[in-house]
């Protein structure tokens, strides 16, 4: 037991090292300079190539790869800290310290409510094998998948939150009482329609498994010789064959959960949950490149979580099985046998307590860090790059969309956000052979380019864009090309979402035509957004 | 391939009038088709595959326009795809408007969304597009799963080693992450790669990438396998007569491992038409016009980074419906096709 406990320390130990440096590795390999997320690289910038040194600089990228994963090593060994956000400037640690939570308690509970649907209903169906029940347990199931887990959320949310009234919108209230939305009672009312998506994601997968497992053991000698014996038919079920098939479901479970950061990043994007996955799409989808050391912190966690429920899963496993034995493992995970042989004479108890000891501590550290750093954001913001009282928002991207009958580029050259109102200059060109009305930064009411999102309502508050240098054509021609300036006065709040967005109308038809006039948002069609969040 | 031996089948027939013994995928072949759901499901399998392979160009032919063609007047003046079963006036620009004497063309399912294409022809190239990426990604991860499989299990020691830390590392490392950045950044790069037009845009990177995310369950199954089946005498005699490893893998283990892989490829084909679909939405999909039925999922929808991005009255339950339905039906009939054949090649335990 001991020198299982040692084993599995050091493999975690290696996995982690080894998962950090090949995402370094990765994201140095896609071709896109990280300091672009800092300033404005995009076609037709005006920075410097001082500016763009500087801005390497200050995020540490004009290093050699292997040197940043140094320092970031270091950086964790020394101080807990997993270094700062290339966007905000926030310290990794505390964004994953408020995402974390979240995430969790998704997973979890999912997993809870997973196993609560799909354990009797695999009973019911292995009773009778390939029945009109079973087919018909199997086909019910399957539209969990067939409808995409997007789908699904959609439809649940507009089901039980629109309809019905029985379920909150979206957002997420804390487990632990404070102030604000939180308790358990808010929190497992925000949770239980995301819970429900998750579990319907997996159910159809773990039915067919429980139930082939469930079937498998129904058939063994021992199963035989206990009915033969009169065990009534639900003993024989909960403790003869569901005590030996969840060992290898726990397992799965456990590997599943790790890895359930793709379903996760459905749920928590349409419930508005401010998760891991949330916090992941946002990184990768910053403006021009990635926020590496968010990616690199999220990647890392999850791979903490999955060990930890491996570990745990061992642990079931051999708590339900005494067959299973822990112990120094086999092959190129093996334990090296002058340290197994060390660890055997170490009484399991006091392996454990290390073990915890050292997770705890290392945990301790992570969040020490975390409640240090959460406060000091502004301190080393690249005040150098900025000019006067506006904070420019890292824009500078161009997007090529294509459209039935051709192109449409749309390039964003730069955000600027002060108190009094927001600026942004761009451009767009139609590439195709059709004249498109063009929304870009349109008048309130209708939607707009550019708009503000509240994670707590998800709803869209759209800011009204009141000024264009120079004026936007009506329809924008075939081959025709906007470029200039659009300014709106109002002001945004510290720590929002910017949704800088861009969007048209198609097709441009007379207005002769239908009787009715053509309302501003039908017809609309987003061809791009990108995230920003204010930071002051 | 060679049927694998068994014991029973090396006895000389005891009497002149025994029945031949059959072999065992015949055997096989006879379970399966005692199980009635799953022949049913079979069949529409075959016509499903059937139809979206040719049924395209067949139904466009007598149709008379093309999946990708656009209809302005396929929607009705606030951009609301007609429904099932529409004359659509057969013109591809809003000008002049049409009139009475307008030639008119069917939309069976009728259109797709604002953009006006014809739903039915889209759903079955989407489904060609679809069933691509599902049976070229689980080739590709059969192919991986089984040549690792085989090593670790087969060899053990260090290959063994080495395969079950790279599994190791493959369960925790957090692909999709990687993918939504390839999707960011160098996706158009990919996409084009197309083998000289052979297949649409982006299929074969989806390809690849979805079976890189695959590939540790085949190798997982794989090695059990062969780690019970290298002990077995029938190998312990292939070797006594002096048969290389080569010889052995191929001849004597493959054989064996076959059935269990193909009922994992009937599960897994269903989950990459899924998972297809859940790419579409991070924006590493394919690319318009081309369809899919993820693409057409997520055109009700928008994709994660601008989700929900059509006002409702733009869509309707059919083009909602629609896309769901096929996946649905499609996983359903390979689930019953993979029982049935789980239940003809294990008759007696219905393990995996």
């Amino acid at each position: 037991m001991t020198a299982y406990v040692v084993r599995r320390v050091l493999s975690a130990v290696l996995l982690l090292l080894s998962i950090s440096l090949v995402t370094y590795l990765v994201f140095y390999t896609i071709p896109t300079n990280p300091a672009c997320v800092v300033v404005d690289c995009g076609p037709g910038n005006h920075t410097t190539p001082e500016q763009l040194h500087a801005a390497e600089h200050l995020i540490g990228v004009d290093q050699p790869v292997l040197v940043q994963y140094g320092h970031f090593l270091w950086r964790l060994v020394s101080r807990g800290s997993l270094g700062r956000s290339f966007t905000g400037n926030e310290s990794v640690t505390a964004i994953i310290g408020q995402t974390l939570p979240v995430t969790a308690s998704l997973v979890l509970g999912g997993a809870v409510l997973l196993l609560l649907l799909a354990v009797p209903l695999a009973i019911v169906a292995a009773r009778r094998p390939r029945s009109p029940v079973d087919r018909g347990l199997l086909a019910a199931a399957i539209v969990g998948i067939a409808v995409h887990p997007f789908v699904l959320a959609i439809g649940l949310r507009s089901i039980f939150a629109r309809h019905l009234g029985i379920a909150p919108r979206g957002g997420y209230c804390t487990l632990l009482p404070s102030d604000g939305c939180s308790g358990p009672a808010s929190w497992a009312y925000h949770m239980y329609l995301p819970w429900l998506t998750f579990a319907l994601f997996f159910l159809p997968l773990y039915m067919r498994m429980i139930r082939a497992r469930v079937l498998e053991t129904m058939g063994e000698q021992f199963v035989i010789a206990a009915r033969a014996k009169g065990v009534p038919e639900s003993r024989l079920v909960v403790s003869h064959v569901l005590r030996n098939t969840m060992g290898p479901v726990l397992a799965m479970v456990a590997v599943d959960l790790g890895t359930a950061i793709t379903a996760a990043i459905y749920v928590e994007t349409i419930f508005g949950l401010p998760g891991l996955g949330h916090e992941a799409v946002e990184a990768l989808a910053g403006a021009g490149g990635y926020d590496l050391p968010v990616v690199v912190g999220i990647v890392l966690t999850i791979a903490v979580g999955v060990t930890l429920l491996n570990t745990a899963a061992d642990l079931a496993i051999a708590g339900l099985d005494p067959r299973v034995r822990l112990g120094a493992g086999k092959g190129l995970l093996r334990l090296p046998r002058p340290v197994a042989r060390v660890a055997r004479r170490v009484p399991p108890r006091v392996a454990w307590a290390g073990a915890a000891a050292v997770v705890a501590a290392l945990g301790g550290l992570l969040a020490w860090n975390a409640t240090r750093s959460s406060g000091a954001n502004a301190g080393a913001a690249p005040a150098s790059l900025l000019s006067g009282p506006v904070q420019t928002l890292p824009a500078g991207w161009s997007e090529t969309k294509p459209l039935e009958d051709g192109q449409m580029v749309f390039r964003v050259r730069a955000i600027e956000v002060g108190r009094r109102g927001w600026l942004v200059r761009g451009s767009v060109e139609n590439r195709s052979r059709t004249a498109y009305t063009i929304a870009f930064g349109r008048n309130a009411g209708a939607t707009a380019g550019f708009s503000v999102l509240e994670p707590a309502t998800l709803g869209l508050r759209v800011l009204p864009a009141t000024a264009f240098r120079p004026a936007l054509p009506p329809v924008l021609a075939p081959g025709g090309r906007w470029s200039g300036a659009f300014a709106g006065t109002s002001a945004i709040p510290h720590g929002k979402f910017l949704y800088v967005g861009f969007g048209y109308f198609l097709p441009a038809r007379p207005a002769d035509e239908s009787s009715t006039p053509l309302l501003a948002r039908d017809g609309f069609n987003w061809l791009t957004t990108h995230t920003f969040r204010v930071s002051r | 391939m060679r049927a694998p031996t068994t014991a029973a089948q090396e006895l000389p027939a005891p009497a002149p009038e025994a029945v031949p013994a059959r072999g065992y995928w015949r055997d096989v072949w006879r379970r399966f088709l005692d199980d009635r759901a799953a022949v049913a499901a079979l069949a529409l399998l075959v016509f499903i595959v059937f139809s979206c392979f040719a049924g395209e160009s067949i139904a466009s032919h007598f149709l008379g326009h093309g999946s990708d063609e656009l209809f302005p007047f396929a929607t009705s003046d606030n951009l609301t795809p007609r429904g099932p079963f529409a004359w659509v006036p057969d013109v591809h620009s809003a000008y002049p408007p049409p009139n009475a004497h307008t030639p008119t063309t069917l939309f069976l399912l009728g259109a797709d969304g604002p953009t006006g294409r014809d739903e039915f022809l889209r759903l079955l190239s989407g489904g060609q597009i679809s069933l691509e990426i599902a049976l070229g990604a689980t080739l590709v991860a059969a192919l991986i799963g089984i040549t690792l499989g085989v090593l670790s299990g087969y060899f053990g020691g260090w290959a063994d080693a080495a395969v079950s830390a790279a599994t190791e590392f493959a369960m925790a490392f957090p692909l999709l992450l990687l993918v939504i950045a390839i999707g960011q950044t160098i996706a158009d790069r990919f996409d084009f790669v197309t083998l000289h037009g052979l297949f649409e845009p982006g299929v074969l990177s989806l390809s690849v990438v979805i079976g890189l995310f695959m590939w540790f369950h085949p190798a997982k199954i794989v090695r059990s396998l062969i780690l019970t089946l290298r002990e077995s005498e029938f190998v312990e005699a292939a070797r006594m007569t002096g048969a290389s490893n080569r010889r052995i893998v191929v001849r004597h283990l493959l054989p064996h491992i076959a059935g269990p892989v193909l009922v994992w490829s009937t599960m897994v084909v269903a989950s990459v038409i899924v998972l297809e679909a859940a790419l579409s939405f991070l924006n590493f999909g394919v690319k318009l016009p081309a369809a899919s039925w993820g693409t057409l999922l997520s055109a009700n929808w928008g994709t994660l980074l601008s989700f929900s991005n059509q006002p409702p009255i733009q869509t309707t339950a059919w083009t909602m419906a629609l896309p769901a339905v096929c996946v649905f039906l499609t996983v359903l009939s390979l689930t019953l096709v993979g029982d049935g054949l789980r239940y003809a090649l294990d008759p007696r335990g219905e393990g995996s």
